[in-house]
């Protein structure tokens, strides 16, 4: 639009901003500037569109052109409804440009800046001692994101689905400093009469904020038989906040509809333990 | 080996203490953009498509206007939003009469485009977080263009007496009685404040008042997950970590009211000397519309006056209500 009345005027871009201070533009006004907005890389304050919108005027630009700069303010739209399909479709997208995500390609470097060399080591070690491949878990994730678009991967609960955790509540429980690293690692029991399959977690709410720790939104839960158990590791990283927080993963189908009701808590605390060097 | 390995995390370049309430709202957007592990390339086609989605006709560049308008977006110009080097906003007078160099990263905040905001939130998954921090951004902003930064929405002052139980009472119709017992506790505190002569020469901040931080609600952490419309009390330890008295003081929520979680305007701040721990409760509804929110509330004095300007969140709570057809998740696996 101001590139429109600039050409209209036949100015360049530093005549135009001269124009602009002539007829009254007060403040500071760089050519750079009016060519980072004019390619659409910037905006410029409210208060300064005023100040340009009445320097075109007083420089005798008609009324008719200028009023397209004072449009109505945008409105925020609602939240999308967060239904099975646009769940899927939300991750299905991330999980396939991720392998081109420089982290992911260099997970012990981002450790390294996260946690440092000594914990990058223990993490290595511990991938290894579990036999956690980050490639598998994304691998399968991605397997069922896309079983989820087929009829084969639609899912309906059945009555005598149940879940049971093993081990005891401090199992969900890490303290820690703030931004540190845990490795949640957790068992789930198959105590109904379903088998388990082509199932995965799916975690509630936001992926990160400052009082939120950051653990991936999908983990892919092993095919398990009714009495059996499985093991599920849940990386993460505790929030940037002094706080308590909790992450709770409900059980979805690969069209990650709920499959069993209930869900899975972890907490994680960095009220108690003061960041250390 | 135990279940959960704890790690210690690693010393941090110091961060900087965003002043201005638009910068903590884009480093947000950034915060969740990153979790993605995504460029800012990846994150500039994911957002296009994601708004060419919702504006079928969305212009490939910025048409230039007062509002930022919907358009197509470019690495530059993402980059710039983060930063809070976009559309610059004026450094609030409060800051500038502190010395603040308006020139400084602190002081920088960007006008920050609804629409933008709304892309990120759908395109990252936010769960319509970013779509309800915008609100609680707009309104510390405004609160911060007066000086000092004061609050002007609702306070106490503005209730005609004799009606204290019905303002606390509204937006809690149907609450269970242990909530309105709380909002009743609230109510009969106004009215004795009112009552009381007021100091307001010790409505001042002061380099010596401190908060030492909050304990949590252990029955409402953040990141709870709350049915829709249900109602709750949140409870905060917070400890007088300075050396003024607290006296006189509120604890103000910031937002835009009529969106998110639904609180009280306010709620009492104890009286606490120093060394002491203030006992908090502020009862809330969680929304009815599914998302993550988050409900902030800043100490200020009964005029409206924030005590500490320079902190943004105050006393954060983040709640989860759970999408419709996973609503039957409320009882935790045993």
């Amino acid at each position: 639009m101001l590139h429109a009345i600039r050409t209209a005027l036949t100015l360049s871009q530093p005549a135009f901003v001269e124009f602009l201070k002539a007829n009254g533009l007060r403040g500071r006004l760089s050519r750079q500037l009016l060519s980072k907005v004019e390619k659409g890389d910037a905006d410029f304050a409210v208060a300064v569109w005023e100040d340009v919108v009445d320097a075109l005027l007083a420089g005798g630009v008609p009324a008719a052109d200028v009023a397209a700069l004072r449009p109505v303010e945008p409105t925020m739209l609602p939240a999308p409804d967060n239904t099975p399909a646009f769940r899927r479709s939300q991750w299905q997208t991330l999980a396939d440009r991720l392998p081109s995500s420089r982290w992911w390609r260099h997970l012990g470097r981002l450790t390294l800046q996260v946690a440092g060399k000594e914990w990058e080591t223990r993490f290595d070690q511990l991938q290894r001692e579990h036999d956690i491949d980050p490639e598998a878990v994304l691998a399968e994730v991605k397997r069922l994101l896309e079983l989820g678009g087929t009829p084969a991967g639609a899912g309906t609960p059945m009555p005598g689905d149940r879940v049971a955790l093993e081990g005891d509540e401090s199992a969900r429980t890490a303290r820690g400093g703030r931004q540190g690293l845990v490795l949640f690692r957790v068992r789930l029991r198959n105590a109904g009469t379903v088998l388990w399959r082509d199932r995965m977690l799916y975690r509630l709410g936001a992926p990160v904020t400052s009082e939120l720790p950051f653990v991936p939104a999908l983990v892919p839960v092993p095919a398990t038989e009714p009495g059996e158990s499985c093991e599920i590791f849940v990386p993460c990283r505790a929030q940037f906040l002094r706080s308590l927080a909790v992450i709770s993963y409900v059980m979805v189908f690969a069209d990650c509809s709920v499959c069993v009701s209930g869900r899975l808590q972890l907490y994680v605390d960095t009220q108690g333990v003061r960041f250390e060097r | 080996m135990a279940s959960s390995v704890p790690f210690r995390g690693r010393s941090m370049a110091k961060g900087v203490h965003h002043l201005v309430a638009t910068r903590e709202l884009t480093a947000l957007m950034r915060q969740i953009r990153s979790a993605t592990g995504d460029t800012r390339a990846q994150s500039c086609a994911v957002l296009n498509a994601t708004l060419t989605r919702a504006y079928p006709n969305l212009p490939e560049t910025s048409p230039g206007s007062r509002y930022s308008v919907p358009h197509q977006v470019t690495t530059g110009y993402l980059s710039k939003v983060e930063r809070g080097a976009n559309a610059t906003l004026p450094v609030p007078e409060a800051l500038r009469a502190q010395g603040m160099d308006e020139r400084s990263d602190a002081a920088r905040g960007s006008a920050v485009p609804p629409w933008l905001v709304w892309a990120y939130d759908v395109a990252f998954g936010a769960d319509g977080f970013l779509i309800d921090a915008y609100s609680w951004a707009m309104a510390l902003l405004a609160d911060q263009q007066h000086n000092p930064p004061r609050v002007t929405r609702e306070l106490p002052v503005d209730v005609p007496g004799g009606t204290e139980d019905d303002h606390f009472a509204a937006g809690f119709q149907g609450a269970p009685g242990h909530i309105r017992e709380v909002l009743r506790d609230h109510a009969r505190e106004l009215r004795e404040r009112a009552a009381r002569p007021a100091a307001e020469s010790a409505w001042v901040t002061d380099p010596a008042d401190e908060s030492g931080g909050a304990d949590d609600d252990a029955d409402n952490p953040n990141g709870v997950v709350v049915r829709p419309g249900e109602f709750r009390v949140v409870r905060w330890a917070m400890r007088n970590a300075g050396s003024v008295p607290w006296r006189d003081r509120w604890l103000y929520r910031v937002w835009r009211p009529g969106i998110g979680i639904v609180t009280p305007g306010f709620v009492p701040l104890p009286d606490t000397d120093p060394g002491g721990t203030a006992q908090i409760r502020c009862p809330f509804r969680a929304p009815l519309r599914p998302g993550t929110y988050r409900m902030c509330l800043k100490a200020g004095w009964p005029n409206g006056v924030y005590c500490y300007p320079g902190t943004m969140l105050g006393l954060p709570l983040t709640i989860t209500v759970p999408p419709a057809d996973l609503a039957d998740c409320h009882e935790p696996w045993t």
